[in-house]
């Protein structure tokens, strides 16, 4: 089955698991006579917000199988999406309900009434969900995020079953009951499998920091090997979880494009390239020492020159989005593939071009053209300058540019620009590749 | 220009799925209407039980020519009043009287 064919399949699933408990609560109508339409459509959103929020764990457990057709970075995206759109019904539910006469005291979550205290607590926990996320943007605390973010879609999941179970409508023929119940028990599952039975296993399958070293520009590249086991494959450009602190439960977990060729080593080690972003990536990467024990997991994502066909690529990097593209180059060094690779890299000024020297060492083995922009070059700089603009795309993309494969990766202002400029150059947009990781 | 697709995507379910809420309060409410009967509700009990239980989601028209007529399903009525919602039986019985002497 092709990329394509399983991404439609897998949209068709979610599709499906959205809709049957609405298709069932028709088919199993248990109300003998028709009720204000207000009311119906309040309780149509009502049966789709509950599988959007169940289906919203799958959708970032860490599921290799979904996660190849569409990359990590869209399902995350669409996570979003879904988690915005859930709210929305989850809200629009009760007001419509307070159009044809539900008292507004209603929306408290300390109701006597069982059913509206379930319902407050359900639209109360989402809506923190959100607004909790959309701060997180603000200031990046990305651990505390994480657990509060878990307890509340716990929170909210448990109030939704609660409050369907409450009303005891559509919910009261056996095959709505059946049908709840095998929603609760898979996602619960795979909450469970993601929690707690990935990490358990993991435990087993430790790494161990071999060398941290800075690389300048605030980068530090962390080389990890598996200890007492193969470790795993991957394919250029895919990304892991780094997990650091005391074991596989611990929430410093981070995604970080591999940036060492997929040709492994004998000791099945892997490097990662981090940048001081964040807090983790401030304070505990850099006292990673050799011999640290950390547990790695992975591989994922669609980011990958495996697969991908044409004449050759165009990589076009911005700043630490040159991590996964140094591992395409690295893997194309050690197999021989000798297909045309253009890379535009682009930086502030060359201290923060973190591998620019390395790669330029691989022009003697690959049959590769670099073109680094610098905003702020040194005096006797004679390349490019200033932004990466659709000027300086034009002029160095290959002849027959519509035969290459394009991957971007950077800061998204520079991956939203760059993917505008190629797809205005005569690019097709399934020609590019990018990758997002703050799309959180 | 994945996440390009992945925000149609996602524009183009919820619209879908906001019809699909439209399309399942159309079909659950294929029903025949009936016209609501123009004598006035008497103030009772029930009526008040009515409204601080079943007004949230149902109108008296809505459900009297289920317990009154010649298309009567009173017995199903009663059947759904004391199975569905928070109120008690003997309330129930009470919301029935008064869905029954609003004739």
């Amino acid at each position: 089955m092709t990329i394509l064919a399983r991404g439609i399949a897998w949209f068709s699933v979610y599709v499906l698991l959205v809709v049957a408990p609405m298709s069932v609560a028709i088919a199993a109508d248990p109300f003998p006579l028709p009720r204000p339409a207000l009311v119906e459509i309040s309780v149509a959103l009502g049966l789709l917000a509950f599988p959007l929020v169940l289906v919203q764990f799958a959708l970032v457990s860490h599921l290799r199988a979904s996660s190849r057709p569409f990359g990590t970075d869209a399902l995350v995206q669409f996570h979003r999406y879904m988690g915005f759109l859930a709210l929305a019904f989850v809200i629009a539910h009760p007001i419509l309900l307070n159009v044809v006469g539900l008292p507004w005291s209603d929306w408290s979550p300390l109701s006597r009434n069982p059913v509206a205290r379930s319902g407050a607590v359900a639209v109360w926990a989402l809506v923190a969900l959100v607004v909790t996320t959309v701060l997180r943007r603000l200031r990046p605390l990305y651990e505390t995020w994480r657990s509060v973010h878990l307890a509340l879609s716990i929170a909210a999941t448990t109030a939704i079953v609660m409050h369907i179970l409450a009303v005891n409508g559509y919910s009261r023929p056996g095959s709505m009951r059946a049908v709840l119940a095998g929603y609760v028990l898979t996602f619960g599952a795979v909450l469970v499998t993601y929690r707690l039975v990935r990490p358990l296993r993991m435990r087993s399958r430790p790494w161990s920091v071999v060398d941290n070293i800075d690389q300048g520009a605030s980068t530090r590249t962390i080389r990890v090997r598996p200890l007492g086991h193969s470790g795993f494959t991957f394919d250029p450009g895919q990304f892991a979880w780094l997990i650091t602190g005391a074991s596989p439960f611990s929430l410093q977990q981070h995604p970080l494009s591999v940036s060492s060729s997929a040709e492994r080593p004998a000791d099945g080690s892997i490097e990662f390239s981090v940048k001081a972003l964040g807090d983790w990536s401030r304070v505990v990467v850099p006292g990673l020492a050799p011999g640290t024990r950390v547990w790695v997991d992975g591989a994922f994502g669609a980011f990958t020159t495996e697969g991908k066909g044409g004449q050759g690529f165009v990589l076009i990097a911005g700043g630490i989005g040159i991590a996964p593209m140094r591992s395409m180059l690295l893997t194309m060094r050690d197999r021989g593939d000798r297909r045309h690779v253009v890379l535009l890299y682009a930086a502030h000024d060359e201290t923060r071009a973190p591998f620019r020297q390395e790669i330029e060492r691989l022009r003697a083995d690959l049959n590769l053209d670099i073109v680094c922009v610098l905003e702020a070059p040194p005096e006797d700089w004679t390349g490019e300058h200033g932004y990466l603009t659709i000027a300086v795309l034009q002029r160095h993309l290959p002849p027959h540019f519509k035969r290459y494969h394009y991957f971007v990766c950077g800061p998204p202002p520079m991956m939203d620009a760059v993917e505008a400029m190629l797809v205005e150059a005569g690019v097709a947009p399934a020609s590019i590749d990018s990758e997002r990781f703050n799309v959180v | 220009m994945r996440h390009v697709t992945v925000r149609r995507a996602a524009l183009l379910l919820g619209a879908v799925l906001l019809a699909f809420a439209g399309f399942f309060a159309w079909l659950v409410g294929r029903q025949p209407a009936r016209a609501p009967s123009s004598l006035p509700l008497p103030a009772s009990t029930g009526a008040a039980l009515f409204k601080a239980h079943c007004a949230s989601c149902h109108t008296v028209e809505s459900l009297r020519p289920g317990v009154i007529g010649p298309d009567a399903r009173r017995h199903e009525i009663e059947v759904f009043l004391m199975d569905h919602g928070d109120a008690s039986d003997a309330d129930d019985r009470l919301i029935l009287d008064y869905l029954t002497a609003a004739t």
